[in-house]
């Protein structure tokens, strides 16, 4: 089968080349099928043996081969597999490396130039990093492990934030790792010639103003002392020199590749930015296909309009998202994969963004109906269709026909808001006759705390006195209470509610008599009213109730629509 | 095996397991390998064999062609443009949506027969079935067998430990 790679020789070969092993071939089939090889056609039986042969070697088929049927990508040719991994980021190549031994034997030859292709290639496919060769001394596979796995220690594994690239020493370690694989030498100490070659880091050690320490990778050192010991007398002064030039532009390297690493994330989250800007834009660019279709083609430019709004897109959650990702997880990220989750988003927020449109919908169909200026227009903002509508696939972007509006919604509020008025009215109603009750038996000032006209206990006093709107509060009381010796004395009409009129008394005498404190019937009359008209909007009565007529009250109030259902 | 093709516009592929296709001809010229063959051999009755190829395989792969037919030859040039490109267009979708033996063997085939864009939107297939899954999930995926010993695994798992997401 290794024929079939020069096209022209597959061609011709087969008639010559396969007849050769025919014999072999046809005797065997001769045993089940028949005794004796029959004077066939020199041609026929010659694509019949290719036929039979191919099929039967053929990994192909698993019905045939049982035994090879688990999976075809272990078999694929190398070339096969390695087109296949120049679609895939340095991250994927982790992990198919993993996956089985041929895989990890095609990826981490450290020798084939194939392998290093294949990560070259993934490398600089995955754009926004540094295009940059790998250093002298690192294979492109290791380059990619320090540069863009961009994880933890690659001697100790650990994750911590003192785990840096060394370009100087090219290795991805944490400090207490480094400092085991490293030589150093303090500033003032003579330095050994044999270091000459050698790349090397400065580091204060002990604090910013500790001393200066030259440090050099330790096995370097001493493949470095050992080279240099064999080097003779008299030619190690062109030995030093040749390391220093030699060192000097690799020191340079480092230090580009330790600048570059500093700008990185910058550069890194730019790339992002504008990566996904560009997805951005070609979403705007897509247009809807509808208006195509209808549309002839001088028209078409015009009718066309774009489907994603700007702004909405830039509310998308995943815009942001997709820029923060760590920069493997990021690589992953395709225009395809991006923009479905974006529709997901966009598709939530065009549905929240279009709740108002609709409700205007609704709102100017009422405006056009009689009763919209009727009473019953307080209780639309109450009606449960008017909050909640019945949205077509639950989905507010589309509008509703004028004959579904009509029907539908516009006489489903409507019934809502009678039946809210009516309800409005029966509470109100209730409360009268409550209220009546009330007024008959608060006789005295005692039984008119014991109602609960005082107010409640004097725990939130202190909070309640600055606001004097007793309205708001049924808390502080109603201001029904008058001081019996301002009257007397003053003729000072005040009114106050039941703490305030308490204090006041504190200003006659530190000792509060309840007897000086007159309560005012007829203002306690046009209060009452007051409450039971408006007691559905803002829910206050200034009395206790008795547990049924609360709860029965409670039924009857608006919040009631909101809850239900 | 006269064939009717007397034009000289059509050419006669016959698959490993005896099945014969007439195929016009700038269908085929989407394979380098029988477009070569073709302009080598010039007009022919015979059929080319095709034994790397079954049935099954091969008429799918013509639809390919077929559907792709017009499409301008691809250059050497847009080598890099092309592998950065991950995206597949609809139709290839759908085409390649297929059960995975069947996507190796379209790639295998299309392998065979020299035809780069299949080859590579096959490849694309299947690495974005790759993309973003661990050493395990790509197994489970492919059904591949971990062939590493329990002591090659562990040195594995040392060696990569740095490089793992927790």
């Amino acid at each position: 089968m290794n024929e079939s790679i020069n096209p022209v020789s597959n061609f011709i070969i087969p008639t010559s080349h396969f007849s050769f092993t025919l014999p072999s071939h046809s005797s065997s089939f001769s045993s089940s099928s028949s005794s004796s090889l029959p004077n066939l056609s020199f041609q026929k039986l010659t694509f019949n043996s290719i036929s039979t042969l191919s099929f039967q070697n053929s990994r192909l088929n698993p019905q045939n081969d049982p035994q090879n049927s688990r999976c075809l990508f272990t078999i694929i040719p190398t070339e096969t597999f390695i087109n296949i991994c120049q679609f895939l980021t340095p991250w994927d190549l982790v992990s198919i490396s993993l996956v089985c031994r041929k895989f990890r034997d095609y990826l981490t030859c450290p020798t084939s130039s194939t392998t290093m292709d294949v990560w070259r290639i993934s490398r600089t496919n995955t754009i926004f990093f540094p295009q940059l060769s790998p250093p002298e001394g690192l294979n492109e596979r290791d380059y990619c492990k320090i540069v863009m796995l961009e994880k933890g220690c690659q001697f100790c594994a650990e994750k911590s934030n003192d785990v840096r690239i060394y370009w100087i020493f090219r290795v991805r370690s944490c400090w207490d790792c480094l400092m085991e694989r490293v030589e150093y030498i303090p500033q003032g100490q003579s330095i050994p010639d044999f270091t000459a070659g050698l790349l090397f880091e400065t580091f204060r050690m002990h604090g910013m103003f500790g001393p200066e320490y030259k440090v050099f990778w330790k096995s370097d050192y001493k493949l470095s002392e050992i080279e240099f010991s064999k080097v003779k007398e008299s030619e190690r002064e062109k030995w030093i020199e040749e390391k220093n030039l030699k060192c000097k532009s690799l020191m340079e390297d480092a230090f580009k590749r330790r600048k570059i690493d500093q700008e990185s994330k910058e550069i890194h989250n730019q790339a992002k930015l504008n990566k996904v800007k560009s997805f951005c834009h070609l979403m705007m660019l897509e247009t809807s296909h509808d208006s195509q279709l209808n549309s002839s083609p001088s028209s078409e430019l015009k009718s066309r309009k774009p489907i994603y709004s700007p702004y909405i897109l830039s509310l998308c959650p995943t815009f942001n998202e997709t820029i923060t990702l760590p920069n493997h997880l990021f690589a992953q990220v395709t225009f395809k994969s991006w923009r479905d989750k974006m529709l997901q988003d966009y598709k939530q927020i065009e549905m929240k963004y279009s709740i108002p449109i609709r409700s205007n919908q609704i709102y100017q169909k009422l405006l056009r109906t009689k009763w919209f200026f009727s009473p019953l227009q307080h209780w639309i903002v109450h009606c449960k269709t008017y909050i909640s509508p019945p949205y077509i696939n639950n989905d507010p972007r589309i509008a509703w026909p004028e004959e579904f509006l009509d029907r539908n919604i516009i006489r489903k509020i409507f019934n809502e808001a009678i039946e809210c008025d009516k309800k409005a009215d029966d509470a109100k109603f209730a409360l009268r006759h409550v209220e009546s009750i009330i007024f008959q038996k608060v006789t005295n000032l005692k039984s008119a705390i014991a109602f609960g006209l005082g107010g409640s206990d004097d725990e939130n006093f202190n909070k309640c006195v600055n606001c004097n709107n007793s309205n708001n509060n049924n808390n502080t009381g109603l201001e029904i209470f008058r001081c019996k010796i301002c009257i007397e004395n003053t003729s000072n009409y005040l009114l106050y509610s039941y703490r305030g009129v308490k204090k006041h008394l504190q200003k006659h005498s530190s000792l509060i008599v309840e007897d000086n404190i007159e309560l005012d019937y007829k203002i306690m009359c046009n209060y009452f009213k007051d409450y039971s008209n408006c007691w559905f909007k803002t829910g206050n009565y200034p009395y206790k109730l008795p547990d049924e007529i609360m709860q029965i009250l409670k039924s009857h109030r608006m919040p009631w629509w909101k809850n239900s259902n | 095996m006269t064939s009717e093709s007397s034009e000289g516009k059509k050419v006669t592929l016959k698959s490993c397991d005896d099945v014969e296709f007439k195929v016009e001809i700038p269908v085929a010229s989407r394979s380098i390998l029988l477009k070569n063959m073709i302009e080598d051999v010039g007009e022919t009755d015979q059929s080319i064999p095709l034994p790397n190829v079954n049935e099954k395989v091969l008429k799918k792969v013509l639809e390919w062609c077929q559907h792709h037919v017009n499409d301008p030859q691809p250059t050497n040039d847009d080598d890099d443009s092309r592998r950065r490109n991950t995206e597949i267009d609809d139709w290839d979708q759908r085409f390649l949506n297929v059960e995975q033996d069947m996507l190796f063997e379209i790639i295998l085939a299309a392998n065979y027969l020299d035809i780069k864009p299949l080859l590579d939107i096959g490849c694309k297939t299947v690495a974005n079935m790759i993309k973003g899954k661990s050493p395990e999930e790509i197994r489970n995926t492919f059904n591949i067998v971990n062939d590493f010993t329990p002591e090659e695994e562990e040195q594995i798992r040392k060696e990569n430990e740095w490089a793992e997401d927790r």
